[in-house]
């Protein structure tokens, strides 16, 4: 169990920086998540931490020693890659004691951490096979196992369930989730699945090009984005972004001319009469119930019945704004049709147009 | 994927096929044909005369203590330059697949001697070791060491093995590179942070992982040192001196084109032809346990 610390930490290839300065500090058994799009700089960041990747300016701090310079056997961290990585010429029992055996461990103590290892990953039955004799589940779970038999301070995940089908990758993640929550070693674990990201983290960390967007817990994070990015990244499907007007002192939205959303808060002075970011989750969206409430048309293109929700595609009558909405699988609908939508105004959320930041009640 | 391609023609597979088996039957089948029936006779150097005499060809070389020299000469020769060739390959491929700047021009100038013919790496360490004119001679007076390739057998089958292994490390290189190319890095990442060291890494990681690459090679370099290896030593040695580097192949050559003992030659070559069916079976069935990442 460690903490790891990160101080303005940028990474350079050939001149060209691809990490701009990470700023984060992990807890003691955390389970950090690393979500971002494709080339953020996710895994350079965490092989960084490994010391497989040279930090080019600023400080990786692990239990409080710096080691920016420590090779990577010092560094007492076990990872599992995207690939496992498992030695192709090794059974499992061989690729599992490696690690101690490098370590100078005695015989004794490998037997009986591999094996216990074995037990917990359900890997007994295997111990005599080579990786190419294992499904893609059990190389994961090999590739586990060669992770923890080390018991390390750090745990580093790159992707690791990325390679398996979607019902395995629903075990597997509960199986990371039970283990990291038992053994409680301090992790970092990149991924671009959502579902993984929202489920598995204490600390949700989302990415952009290089820097850190937004640090916290994932139902704070999915409730309030502090970034346009963010509110587009997390949540699917995504955020429904529209641009519109404040009027009447900060106390109405327009999504279109005619139809006037209420706030419930005055936004900040400075946005009357100018154009905001208004973001709507599909599933903050419902079908109008009265005539009191705010509520505007959306012409249906599109509908996918998933069983348990209703996807619909459409746009806003008028604007011809493209909007996505989740509703209930109760609700019946065809292309073409109009559908009066309405949004608890508390569900909105605000954007400014120009730093895409999140504009805060006053 | 579909492997197999289907013609609409039923002639045409054939004829696609026909130069490759012309050739194979004219220069392969045919001459080894040839060297079997000749095998097993005597006769004159103008062909006149032959005479059926069974095997006494065959029993007679393997009484021939000159036969049995060659072999022994072959064997360590062949050993020399596989193992030299194999160690010096897989040492500039670790060290050429760490470099990152001028990548290219490593490679290119390794691969060099692989571009050289036979015969002109021969007179290049003819002129490099000539005892009398040679610039590696001129160095060794300084240690007080006498060399001589022309008369001690020892130094003349050394700087054969030199030659034979330098043409060699091109090519082993090669392989070896692509063999190290082919290892993901992803498995020495790994192996380091499981706290392995470069050393222990490359003994049990990469060495292992090469090894279908090391079993083809070795397999490669006894057939280049068994017989792609005759024009440096007619080039530089002549088999001498006292036939201390009169390989099998280069006595076939002696024996028969000199000594025109035709039926002893052909012998040789048919034994030669099963040594090398033997080692095209063993890399055949072996090569094919490669490893899968
Ligand atoms: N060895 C390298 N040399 C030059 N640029 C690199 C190198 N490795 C990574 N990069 C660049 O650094 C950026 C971040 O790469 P990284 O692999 O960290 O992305 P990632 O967030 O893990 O993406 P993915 O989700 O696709 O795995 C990318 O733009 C990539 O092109
Ligand atoms: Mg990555």
């Amino acid at each position: 169990m460690a903490t790891i610390e990160f101080k303005q930490v940028r990474k350079r290839y050939n001149d060209i920086e691809v990490i701009h300065g990470i700023d984060l500090a992990i807890n003691r058994g955390q389970f950090v998540v690393i979500v971002g799009p494709s080339g953020c700089g996710k895994s350079t960041l965490l092989r960084m931490v490994a010391g497989l990747e040279e930090v080019s300016a600023g400080e990786i701090i692990i239990n409080g020693q710096l080691v920016n310079d420590l090779p990577p056997k010092k560094r007492d961290i076990a990872m599992v890659f995207q690939n496992y990585a498992l030695y192709p010429h090794m059974s499992v029992y061989e690729n599992m004691e490696y690690g101690l055996k490098m370590r100078g461990f005695d015989r004794k103590e490998i037997k009986f951490r591999v094996m216990k290892a074995a037990k917990i990953l359900q890997l007994e039955s295997l111990l005599k096979r080579k990786p190419r004799d294992l499904s893609g589940g059990q190389r994961q779970r090999v590739a586990m196992g060669r992770a923890i038999v080390r018991e390390p301070s750090i745990f580093l995940f790159d992707e690791p369930l990325s390679n398996l089908d979607a019902k395995l990758r629903v075990e597997m993640r509960l199986e990371i989730y039970k283990l990291q929550r038992e053994l409680a070693v301090t992790s970092l674990y990149v991924t671009h699945d959502q579902v993984e990201a929202m489920t598995l983290a204490d600390i949700l960390v989302v990415m952009n090009k290089g820097i850190i967007e937004q640090v916290g817990k994932p139902l704070d994070i999915y409730k309030r984005p502090t970034t346009v990015f963010v509110a587009g990244f997390i949540g699917s499907p995504a955020m429904n972004f529209i641009k519109s007007t404040v009027y009447d002192r900060g106390q109405t939205i327009s999504i279109i001319d005619q139809q006037l959303i209420h706030l419930p808060y005055p936004l900040l002075k400075q946005y009357e009469e100018t154009e905001i970011i208004v973001g709507i989750r599909p599933e903050a969206l419902q079908i109008a119930q009265s005539r009191d409430q705010d509520q505007f048309k959306v012409k249906v293109e599109v509908v996918e019945a998933l069983g348990s929700d209703t996807i619909v595609y459409g746009r806003i009558a008028g604007s011809g704004q493209q909007l996505v909405a989740k509703l209930t699988s109760n609700i019946v609908t065809h292309p073409g049709e109009y559908l009066a939508l309405s949004v608890k105004p508390e569900q909105l959320h605000f954007f400014d147009c120009d730093t895409e930041k999140r504009i805060l009640g006053i | 994927m579909r492997k197999n391609v289907c013609f609409k023609s039923a002639y045409l597979p054939y004829l696609l096929v026909l130069p490759q088996i012309v050739i194979t039957l004219l220069f392969f089948i045919w001459p080894a044909l040839q060297a079997i029936s000749e095998s097993v006779v005597i006769q004159d150097p103008f062909g006149l005369y032959s005479r059926f005499v069974w095997f006494h060809n065959f029993v007679t070389l393997f009484t021939n203590t000159d036969y049995i020299n060659s072999l022994i000469v072959t064997l360590i020769f062949s050993l020399a330059v596989t193992i030299l060739s194999l160690v010096g390959g897989l040492f500039f491929a670790v060290l050429a697949n760490r470099v990152t700047r001028g990548k290219r021009i490593y490679n290119a100038l390794l691969i060099l001697p692989y571009a050289v013919a036979p015969a002109i790496a021969g007179v290049l360490f003819r002129f490099l070791f000539d005892p009398a004119i040679g610039i590696f001679p001129y160095w060794l007076h300084y240690f007080h060491y006498t060399w001589n390739f022309t008369i001690n057998s020892r130094q003349a089958l050394f700087l054969i093995v030199i030659i034979s292994a330098w043409q060699q490390v091109s090519y082993n290189f090669l392989f070896y590179l692509a063999g190290l190319q082919a290892i993901p890095r992803s498995l020495i990442e790994s192996a380091a942070l499981d706290g392995a060291g470069p050393f222990r890494r490359f003994w049990s990681i990469i060495f292992p992982l090469l090894s279908p690459t090391t079993f083809f090679l070795i397999v490669i370099n006894m057939l280049y040192a068994f017989f792609d290896t005759f024009g440096i030593i007619q080039i530089v040695t002549q088999g001498g001196p006292a036939n201390a580097t009169q390989t099998l192949v280069y006595k076939i050559y002696q024996d028969g084109f000199m000594g025109l003992d035709f039926g002893g030659s052909a012998a040789q070559s048919v034994i030669l032809m099963l040594v090398i069916i033997v080692l095209t079976i063993i890399q055949f069935k072996f090569f094919e346990r490669s490893i899968e990442y």
